[in-house]
């Protein structure tokens, strides 16, 4: 069967930058050396500043793969009066094939285009420079912050690239973040161990009105069985759950799921997040989903933070929902809250994530970002 | 000098400025091929123009270099439908506004909008981006409601509230027919309630609770939310240490029920 990749795009630029790479090799394998359109420069360079909800749907829609000349490599810096874990971001390209209604990147990113690097070698060699001096320390990375870490992978292969570069350093993670289920690439590869393959997950009933181009619920879980089955580690993301009339049956059915098809022992992190966005974000959500949309819809309030959140009392209720469901099942889950107040985490666990024994070593502040030698920066 | 009779000018960029050009000035024009366009002094009726020579985008935005929200929206319409979309684009883009689908939208919809609204927006100093909700609504209903906003007495921020949570309620169909505008912030909390009635509702039954509770004397307690948090605002005056030593023996008491009637249910 044909990708539904090979269609998506109505422009495939490649900077001669890229002229070489094996990315560019690929990519004219891929929708064929005619749909290449060879740039000089960025395309679409009149759009400047922030996108319009219409630029932004055409971002969606217009390949760019290019030679990146800044740092790859970035701490994630967490977000104000939320508790953090410690997490890099190692970025190999921005924006995403996916359409969902929540998405932070419709408040983030500024580019008109949908932008893969071509050169990962680099990126591999600021990896390799940290693991110099940190090779020891328990970092994590994702490549899943400002785009899906698999979506693409069936063009890129950056995945094959990156596990072959994690079994140098088996003590840090690397995690893939994704709502497809391409997994397929890398399933037959040998690694070290140390790659966490995680999905975003929600009830099948949210995917359909929110998540669009993404893979259903049970193509998410089956991939995330395959991986498991061939030693990957395997990690979901109840998150960002979004309020509405069913959410105990479907949320309830969702863990139900998830409890049939996976121990404790084989999931080590289950995070859970609720609704949240930059209050601008707003103006292109409505545009691009209309009010039909359970987020836009949605009764959300300013919160401390700066973001828009449900009232604190139905995140309470939601996250307490999630908990006491995994654990009417077996206090082994290892549940906790991404992105969330210190009000949260008490009402839930009655402590704070660096007070949650299992959870500790996720929160254990590392040495500073100037210390490890990397950029502090990214998104949240 | 180049001079032209204003009899001779076409009046189609008249956008309405807020502030006439002052009878001391000669109204300016600018040619466009065989056509000389009226760009200030539109209430002249006789007497010569100044023609003016270069681009007209860029006179235009040398001649307007601040121009409020309702007063862009109608350049741009006037300046569109006369000239073309590309010379309103390229002066659009001399205002730090790039004509995306959605913009043209709003202006448009800006434009059309009742001229006591348009007045209204523009005495507020509401910019643009503060209007965008407008686009997710339609119909008469609409105009009505803009006109009673700008007779209301509402500020600026109450009114951009306002017209949001409106807009929104029309787009979700659930927009009430008739709001007490001479009030705003009655207002505003009503249509807040209606926009978020679930939230909404729980905090109506929390100080209703609130109220069956025993508090001690002299103790004044409401719900009050605060962005995403709500919670109990209490309010008591000391003036003794003995005081003190009341009010907290009181407010021991009221814990029980308030752990029993409203923590554990809210």
């Amino acid at each position: 069967m044909e990708s539904p990749l090979k269609n998506h795009f109505e422009r495939v630029y490649v900077h001669e930058s890229a002229r070489g790479s094996r990315l560019a090799a690929r990519a004219a394998e891929f929708f064929g050396a005619a749909r290449i359109e060879w740039v000089s420069e960025r395309p679409l360079a009149a759009v400047q500043g922030a996108l319009s909800p219409s630029e932004f749907e055409r971002s969606k829609r217009q390949l760019f793969i290019t030679r990146f000349e800044g740092a790859f490599f970035k701490q994630c810096p967490g977000a104000q009066n939320v508790a953090c874990c410690n997490y890099f971001v190692l970025n190999l390209g921005q924006q995403c094939n996916m359409n969902c209604s929540y998405c932070y990147l419709q408040s983030y990113l500024n580019s008109p285009l949908l932008t893969l690097y071509s050169n990962i070698e680099d990126a591999l060699q600021e990896l390799a420079a940290m693991r110099e001096r940190h090779a020891d320390l328990p970092i994590r990375i994702g490549t899943g912050e400002v785009m899906d870490s698999l979506s693409l992978d069936e063009l890129t292969r950056h995945s094959v690239d990156l596990i072959e570069f994690f079994k140098t350093v088996p003590k840090w993670k690397l995690e893939f973040k994704t709502k497809s289920d391409n997994v397929g690439q890398f399933l037959d590869r040998s690694h070290a161990g140390n790659v966490f393959v995680s999905w975003s997950i929600n009830p099948q009933y949210v995917i359909s009105r929110e998540e669009h181009g993404t893979a259903t619920l049970e193509r998410r879980l089956v991939a995330a069985r395959q991986c498991a089955d061939r030693g990957f580690k395997i990690a979901f993301h109840i998150d960002p759950m979004i309020w509405h009339p069913e959410w105990r049956e479907n949320y309830g059915a969702l863990i139900d799921r998830l409890m049939e098809l996976f121990t404790p022992d084989e999931l080590p992190q289950i995070s859970v997040g609720a609704l949240r966005f930059q209050p601008d974000q707003r103006h292109m959500m409505r545009a691009r989903f209309g009010m039909e949309s359970l987020v836009t819809s949605g009764e959300l309030f300013l919160s401390r933070d700066g973001k828009l959140r449900y009232d604190q009392a139905t995140r309470n209720e939601m996250f307490k929902f999630v908990v006491e469901r995994f654990r009417a099942n077996s206090p082994l889950w290892k549940v906790w809250l991404c992105m969330e107040s210190p009000e949260s985490w008490l009402s839930t666990f009655e402590s704070t994530p660096r007070n949650v024994k299992e959870l500790e070593p996720l929160f254990r502040p590392l040495p500073n970002p100037k210390a490890l030698g990397v950029a502090h920066g990214g998104l949240r | 000098m180049v001079l032209i009779p204003v009899s001779q000018c076409a009046k189609s960029l008249d956008f309405g400025p807020s502030k006439p050009l002052p009878q001391a000035l000669p109204p300016f024009a600018v040619r466009d091929g065989e056509r000389a366009f009226l760009v200030s002094g539109f209430d002249r009726t006789d007497g010569d123009a100044v023609v003016l020579v270069g681009q007209i985008h860029e006179l235009l935005s040398a001649l307007y270099p601040s121009l409020t929200a309702p007063e862009t929206a109608r350049l741009a319409q006037q300046l569109g439908e006369s000239l073309g979309f590309e010379l309103r684009d390229a002066w659009l883009s001399l205002q730090g506004l790039r004509a995306s689908d959605e913009l043209v939208s709003l202006l448009a919809k800006v434009a059309s909008s009742p001229r006591l609204f348009q007045d209204w927006v523009a005495a507020k100093g509401i910019s643009l981006r503060e209007l965008t909700a407008l686009t997710l609504a339609s119909g008469p209903a609409v105009d009505g409601f803009c006109i009673d906003l700008a007779r209301s007495p509402a500020s600026k921020a109450q009114g951009v509230a306002i017209l949001e949570l409106w807009c929104e309620l029309a787009a979700m169909k659930t927009a009430p027919a008739a709001v007490q505008l001479s009030n705003p912030e009655a207002a505003l909390k009503e249509l807040q309630a209606l926009r978020s009635p679930r939230t909404s509702a729980r905090d109506t039954e929390a100080a209703a609770r609130l109220k069956t509770i025993a508090w001690p004397a002299h103790t004044q307690a409401r719900w009050v939310r605060q962005g995403d948090q709500a919670g109990i605002e209490i309010k008591f005056h000391l003036y003794s240490e003995l005081d003190l030593e009341r009010q907290l023996q009181g407010l021991t008491k009221v814990r029980e029920h308030l752990s029993k009637d409203l923590w554990n249910r809210h």
